[in-house]
């Protein structure tokens, strides 16, 4: 369907351990997924459910006692697990630029923006000026005025929004073309939030850059996403895009977020509540040999206990990991379908 | 302009501690036995010239008197004459003052050297078996007495080869750094310990920090890193620790300076209290309890220097 | 359940350093049984003579068995370090608890009187009673004494500023408890680690100190075997007899590593037990 060409990432089944204290934990179970170009695709799940060290393995940047046990990750056409650590330093940055979740503990707290701007131009030909006139001009497509001023001063001198712009502007002057946004609103408050999402946005167009978001928060999917997948225990349990996802849910846990989601008052219709989901992630180190979502679904029949739901296919482009999941038919989202 | 009124509000503050420091001083020498006079007479000074020096000196005056008399020289910078060299003391603690502050010099350059790439990587390869070793390393010169490791490295260097010195720095300038590399490694080995923890445990501090990941997502290579993200942040508390062990190395001085034959103001000291040369006792300690207290003031600037976020107040 | 689990798993450091301090002790409480020279004896047919089966550690200028001085110093020198870090110890946790807990201005008073004292350097101030007092192990212990005790005020106050307003402390003065027992049963045990870790280290500074004082003429005195005195005896004699400066030497490093053994491991049980 997506040829190669219009792919810019492709991860398939991807499985990570981390081994702490003699324990093995099995973070990642065989993620696979796809990134178009020009498309954000979203990741989401509660903390825990490997969506972030996703992230961090496609460029590897694991803690030491993490481990990838299978699976290939193609920027393109180039298998990144193959590369060595040198090669793989010439895709950090310059290919796929990140974005983490707090400015304030991201950016070396000791050195001026514009060294950080400038480590990244380190391997370009251009002289200081050049590399001013660069750093000042991304400041300047991120919204920080007087960037001339500010590119001489620290990130604790920066306010918060601003912050968050200048993290953009530094990971941007890497020039990528994938862009790994890890909770990049999170810190922040709802006005400031709402800024960066445009931003975001708009940076998507401007630079022509693709997006991976990571984020916990279904209306930061809903403004951003073209496609997104849903995280539990370390495997994606449902794909589709935004709009399918949020109208047509056919995994209990997907469902089951969008019913924890507070609403307001006139939204109501069905004397719906805010429900949230009962029980806790199962252990990463334990995790049941069927449906990891088991014991916390309320659709749950004991073949979901002995065996693991594969992906399904149930419409096109649209996956979910449920035995049951035509039990969910009709079942809306956040969008009441008028289609009923 | 920041930076002069900051100074200029610690040296207020400073300016009591110093007076009472000076008080402290003051009678702490009029408590040592003996008397002045007799000292630098000798044994067989007639009572008549005693009692003529005395007056001279001031010793027949009450104690108020006395410092009165002691705190207004002070102020005009004389510190009164020597017993034993017969000089005016300022002139022998800025004739002596130098050697030590080289001395200091070349035992923060030996310090550095033995602490850097040690503390480093046994931050880096926590508790894997380099930083077992450089671990009890840095225990094992914590536990080392200077005036014996000068000892040590004497014999071996200056006794057995004659590379060394074997007492003093000479005359020229060369006579100088070779007469300070010994001493400067017997004193850098101690302070290295302290230094080789304390940098250790910044590096684990920083070494798995956000912004170190993020750096990495840059594609920037280890040693960049290393350099420019770890080790620049990691020695940012490590250096403010070295410049208040200054202070500590002014006490090392002087077990350094006797075992080496330097002629520092610290061996100025031993020598005062062995020949009860008061007014140079006194003078050294002043001396002491001034550089302590220009040192601290040094490290707090140099602090708000390394680190863009500590503001002065 | 907790003070178990630390036991069986016995700090590498704190064991190693517990061995060596075993072993000193036990030569600083029965010298006589190791050697049967006397450590003042002098022998004028025996002078700088080098180690041999007869003298272990060779002689000195005097003729006297160094091993037998080095072993009887042992003693002396464990001594200067305990008592010259045990007396600041009481004084300092003390005023630092007084300081911490009651502020205002018998907080400023000492704490005014620790900034001066901060400012005279450590040897300096040593030296300088010393000069006072005629030189010997009570004028040595009198300056570490009053050199010492400003880091526990220090250290202590801090951790009662950080303690005084804990919840346990807040109940404690509801119960209208007397302040001596609010702060003996409920803020003394919450702040003694960082002053214990610091004070492992503190012994082995003493004991340095103390021997630095002895070698350059001002604490211990000849004959009184010191190891810092003895090496001091024996930096006339570096070329021709250097079993005299190198072996009180290598145990003032074993003594003092030892100590430092035991703050490493006291530092790490400590603060994973706060964590």
């Amino acid at each position: 369907m997506n040829t190669a060409k219009d792919t810019i990432l492709k991860v398939d089944n991807l499985k990570l351990q981390f081994s702490s204290n003699g324990q093995t934990l099995n973070a990642l179970n065989g993620i696979s997924f796809s990134i178009r170009r020009g498309e954000t695709f979203g990741f989401v799940g509660e903390s825990g459910c490997g969506k972030s060290t996703t992230s961090r393995a496609i460029l590897r940047l694991l803690a030491d006692n993490a481990k990838i046990t299978d699976g290939t990750i193609y920027y393109n056409e180039t298998d990144l697990l193959k590369l060595s650590e040198k090669d793989l330093r010439k895709i950090r940055g310059k290919e796929i630029g990140m974005i983490f979740q707090d400015p304030m503990t991201a950016l070396n707290p000791v050195l001026t923006i514009r060294k950080q701007i400038f480590e990244q131009l380190r391997d370009t030909k251009l002289s200081s000026k050049e590399k001013e006139i660069v750093a000042i001009e991304i400041m300047n497509k991120v919204g920080i005025p007087l960037p001339e001023k500010r590119l001489n001063e620290y990130i604790f001198q920066y306010s918060g929004g601003m912050r968050q712009r200048a993290m953009i502007a530094i990971t941007l002057a890497g020039n990528p073309k994938l862009l790994i946004a890890d909770e990049p609103t999170t810190a922040l408050d709802v006005t400031i939030q709402d800024q960066i999402i445009k931003l975001l946005n708009h940076v998507k167009e401007d630079f022509g850059v693709s997006i991976l978001l990571i984020t916990h928060d279904l209306g930061v999917v809903g403004r951003m996403c073209d496609r997104v997948a849903v995280m539990y225990a370390g495997y994606i349990v449902e794909m589709a895009d935004t709009y399918t996802l949020f109208s047509a849910p056919r995994h209990p846990y997907t469902k089951g977020l969008m019913d924890a989601l507070p609403k307001l008052p006139q939204e109501q219709t069905r004397n719906e509540e805010m429900k949230p989901i009962p029980g806790a992630l199962p252990s990463l180190s334990d995790l049941p040999q069927g449906c990891p979502f088991v014991s916390r679904c309320q659709l749950h029949q004991t073949l979901c206990q002995d065996q693991l739901p594969t992906m399904q296919e149930i419409s096109p482009g649209h996956f979910a990991r449920c035995h049951y999941f035509h039990k969910l038919e009709g079942c809306t989202g956040l969008i009441n379908c008028t289609k009923g | 302009m920041d930076l002069l009124s900051y100074i200029l509000k610690r040296v207020l503050q400073i300016i009591p501690v110093f007076i009472i420091a000076t008080i402290l001083i003051f009678f702490l020498m009029r408590l040592i036995p003996g008397d002045p006079a007799l000292v630098m007479l000798g044994e067989k000074a007639t009572p008549e010239s005693l009692a003529l020096l005395r007056s001279k000196m001031g010793l027949d005056q009450s104690y108020f008197t006395q410092f009165y008399l002691f705190f207004k020289n002070l102020i005009c910078f004389d510190l009164g004459t020597s017993i034993k060299y017969k000089e005016p003391v300022l002139l022998l603690l800025g004739d002596k003052l130098m050697t030590t502050v080289w001395l200091i010099i070349s035992s923060l350059f030996f310090s550095l050297l033995f602490s850097i790439i040690p503390g480093y990587y046994s931050g880096i390869h926590k508790d894997k078996p380099v930083d077992y070793i450089f671990r009890l390393l840095s225990l094992l010169s914590l536990a080392t007495p200077a005036f014996w490791i000068g000892l040590v490295l004497l014999t071996l260097f200056s006794v057995q080869v004659n590379w060394f010195p074997v007492s003093g720095w000479g005359n020229t300038f060369e006579e100088h750094i070779l007469g300070l590399i010994l001493p400067g490694i017997t004193q850098g080995i101690g302070v290295a310990a302290v230094l080789i923890r304390n940098l250790r445990n910044n590096v684990i501090d920083v070494k798995d920090s956000d912004y170190v990941n993020y750096a990495r997502s840059k594609g920037l290579s280890n040693f960049q890193i290393g350099i420019h993200h770890i080790l620049r942040n990691a020695l940012i508390p490590t250096t403010t620790l070295l410049s208040m062990r200054i202070a500590t190395m002014l006490s090392g001085s002087i077990v350094v300076e006797t075992v080496f034959g330097l002629p520092g103001i610290g061996a100025l000291l031993v020598n005062g209290i062995y020949a009860r040369d008061y007014p140079v006792v006194q003078g050294v300690v002043l001396l002491f309890v001034l550089l302590v207290m220009v040192i601290n003031l040094a490290t707090d600037i140099i602090y708000s220097f390394l680190d863009p976020r500590v503001k002065l107040s | 359940m907790i003070k178990l689990k630390k036991c069986k798993q016995l700090n590498p450091s704190l064991l190693a350093g517990l061995t060596i301090i075993i072993v000193i002790s036990v030569l600083a409480f029965i010298p006589g049984a190791f050697t049967h020279y006397n450590p003042t004896d002098i022998a004028s047919d025996s002078i700088l003579k080098a180690p041999s089966d007869l003298h272990l550690f060779g002689t000195d200028n005097f003729g006297r068995d160094i091993f037998s001085r080095v072993i009887y110093a042992t003693r002396i020198d464990v001594m200067i370090g305990i008592f010259s870090v045990l007396i600041p110890f009481i004084i300092g946790t003390t005023l630092g608890l007084i300081s911490g807990y009651y502020g205002g201005k018998i907080d400023s008073l000492i704490m005014r009187t620790v900034d001066i004292f901060m400012a005279f350097p450590y040897m300096v101030l040593a030296i300088a009673i010393v000069a006072i007092e005629q030189a010997g192990l009570w004028a040595l212990f009198l300056s570490m004494w009053l050199v010492s005790w400003k880091e526990y005020a220090r250290l202590i106050r801090s951790e009662v500023l950080v303690v005084k307003n804990a919840e346990y402390v807040e109940a404690a003065k509801v119960l209208a408890y007397s302040d001596f027992r609010i702060i003996t049963r409920s803020i003394l045990p919450n702040v003694l680690s960082s002053a214990i870790i610091y004070a492992a280290s503190d012994v082995v500074m003493c004991m340095l100190s103390g021997a630095a004082m002895s070698y350059l003429g001002l604490g211990v005195q000849a004959p009184t075997p010191e190891w810092g005195a003895i090496i001091s005896g024996g930096k006339a004699f570096l070329s021709t007899a250097w079993w005299i400066t190198i072996f009180p030497g290598i145990f003032l490093v074993v003594t003092g590593f030892g100590f430092s053994l035991i703050g490493d491991g006291l530092s790490d049980i400590l603060r994973k037990g706060r964590a």
